[in-house]
């Protein structure tokens, strides 16, 4: 049997799309027969191997991509195999799935079918595994689609995986990887009639691709996180728990915080608690500095220079004479918006600073960040005033409202909170997807209902001719559906 | 695990059992062998078939190349199988009754 899944890219801008879909109908069709043990099989051996190889790719990872911290790209790969495969080793993804005999409906779990997965830069071997970990576990056939600045990692990372389902006897070709990448291959790969959808985790355009493409996509939004340190905070602990997310990977997640709110009580002892951690404040000046290194003013984004970057070679890179151990940049702003490039999202350890005056100020000043660029992503707010967490999260138009938690890894699920484990954070309609949950196996799925014939019993009494007399109004028409019931 | 006769001037090969990778692998080189020798047209009768891995979807599309098979037919396909062969999307190249 073949070992590798190699793609011929002789065609079709380096990609050979009808081969792997015939590739990938064939897996997709054998997937179809294999039962939940068989499947729970494939997926354990898949976990372990991933989660055995973890440090490894953690450092082809950072070398490949020079981004991030090496040993928090492992912890990502521990979330990714670990955590996630915790997460789903119990739920049931074949055949019936749930029985309900009051209501007469029985379900079914059927696969989807092919998917294409966009990987991104800043977790090239961590989402290759969570969603080569759910595909599998919903016996759907994956194709991997590398970013092409971490290739070697994230194929490798397939590689790995691949090996070790066939080793459970699991489809040939369940798992593919595109060897060579070209914008014209990765779109007609995505349009493609057999692809059943296309999971993008990615920058903005790649996922306005997916969702272009015809095919059923489930995508993400970008971030823009606020964490707000209110009234009846713990600084000390609020402080430490936004370095500890902050700093992660050099700030690589998308659900990292890039910004402090700080009561006006609290701001002397949130500044001395920043300062203890290493946390240098830039003046006015600095600022400006920073700001053109990290910061594309004429596209309005991130300067991909800095992504995953230290916060001392950031500062080096802006002339900044901040001491060699900084662990932050932090800008205390004036205000929120394009004039101000460092109140929108960047990728790095850098955070945007604001003193608010009371709670309202707080709030008004979190919904201005979140609304520019990060709608439906994730706030974060310490507090222990449970009213004014509910208060703050009403107005937040954000997927997750993490609490007392460091954000980054607080969104991702599983560690801080009961969310599920993912490297994918839908973010609603207002990231311009279709849900604000952290995608899992469950998405994956196309449930049948078998619907038992249970008969509205307000109907079975109700003469249903008197619809058709439109002399009766509404309230009498719903009295007299209901009589009796 | 297979059986051949002549039925009506053709070759039937009736596998017995699952057709799992390994299973496969065991039977190929018998049943090509078989298929060039008779010269004929091929059935295979899947009756006692529940289960099929990649590998035989490739050899149905290989059977159906060979030059001198005039006629490639699949009986006896069971539900679970036949919708094996439709999400393939290779049934429209095979007659599968």
């Amino acid at each position: 049997m073949e070992k590798t899944a190699v793609v011929d890219t002789s065609t079709t801008g380096g990609v050979d799309i009808e081969n792997i879909m015939q590739k990938a109908s064939f897996a997709s069709a054998i997937f179809s027969q294999l039962s939940q043990e068989h499947t729970d099989r494939i997926v354990k051996a898949v976990y372990e191997a991933g989660f055995k190889n973890r440090i490894k790719l953690a450092k082809m990872a950072h070398e490949e991509t020079k981004l991030g911290v090496w040993e928090d790209k492992v912890i990502k790969n521990v979330v990714a195999t670990q955590f996630v495969y915790e997460d789903i080793k119990n739920l049931k993804t074949v055949g019936i799935i749930s029985d309900n005999e009051e209501s007469g409906i029985i379900e079914i779990a059927q696969p989807i079918g092919p998917i294409f997965a966009l990987i991104p830069v800043t977790n090239p071997t961590s989402t290759v595994m969570f969603k080569i970990l759910i595909a599998l576990k919903t016996r759907n056939p994956i194709i991997i689609s590398p970013h092409h600045r971490a290739m070697k990692c994230s194929n490798e990372t397939a590689r790995i995986c691949y090996e070790a389902a066939l080793k459970e006897d699991a489809p040939q070709d369940c798992i593919q990887w595109l060897e060579a990448k070209s914008s014209e291959g990765t779109r007609a790969l995505m349009k493609h009639k057999k692809l059943a959808l296309v999971l993008a985790t990615g920058g903005s355009s790649l996922v306005g691709a997916a969702y272009s493409s015809g095919t059923p996509a489930i995508g993400v939004g970008p971030g823009n996180v606020p964490a707000y340190i209110g009234e009846t905070a713990d600084v000390g602990f609020a402080v430490e728990q936004i370095f500890t997310s902050k700093t992660f990977d050099n700030g690589t997640v998308c659900a990292s915080e890039q910004s402090i709110i700080v009561d006006k009580s609290h701001a002397d002892k949130a500044k001395k608690e920043i300062e203890a951690r290493k946390g240098y404040f830039l003046s006015d000046d600095e600022i400006k500095r920073v700001e053109d290194v990290a910061f594309d003013k004429e596209r309005g984004l991130m300067n991909a220079a800095i992504v995953g970057q230290s916060a001392a070679f950031i500062a080096k890179l802006a002339n900044i004479d901040a001491p060699s151990d900084v662990r932050l940049l932090i800008a205390p702003l004036k205000g929120i918006g394009k004039d101000y490039p460092l109140s929108s999202e960047v990728l790095a350890p850098i955070l945007a600073y604001y003193i608010a005056n009371d709670f309202e100020h707080a709030v008004n000043l979190c919904i201005d960040l979140n609304f520019h660029g990060g709608i439906g992503h994730t706030v974060s707010i310490y507090s222990n005033d449970d009213k004014k967490i509910r208060e703050f999260a009403s107005v937040m138009n954000a997927g997750r409202i993490v609490v007392n938690t460091p954000s980054s890894q607080g969104a991702v699920g599983g560690l801080y909170n009961t969310l599920h484990p993912s490297f994918t954070l839908g973010c609603g309609s207002g990231g311009k997807n279709i849900t604000t949950d952290n995608i899992t196996a469950r998405h994956l799925l196309n449930i049948q209902r078998i619907a038992r014939r249970r008969v509205n019993r307000r109907l079975e009494k109700f003469d249903t001719s008197l619809y058709l007399d439109e002399s009766i109004d509404t309230k009498t028409l719903e009295d007299e559906f209901n009589r009796n019931y | 695990m297979l059986q051949f006769k002549l039925e009506d001037e053709k070759l039937v090969c009736l596998f017995l059992s699952n057709m799992e990778t390994e299973n496969c692998v065991n039977c190929e080189e018998e049943l090509f062998k078989k298929i060039r020798e008779a010269k004929l047209p091929v059935v295979f009768d899947l009756k006692e078939v529940s289960y099929i891995a990649s590998m035989f979807l490739s050899m149905c599309l290989m059977a159906k190349k060979e030059p001198d098979v005039q006629d490639f037919l699949l009986i006896n396909v069971q539900p679970n199988v036949k919708k094996v062969f439709k999400i393939a999307g290779i049934d429209k190249h095979l007659t599968i009754t």
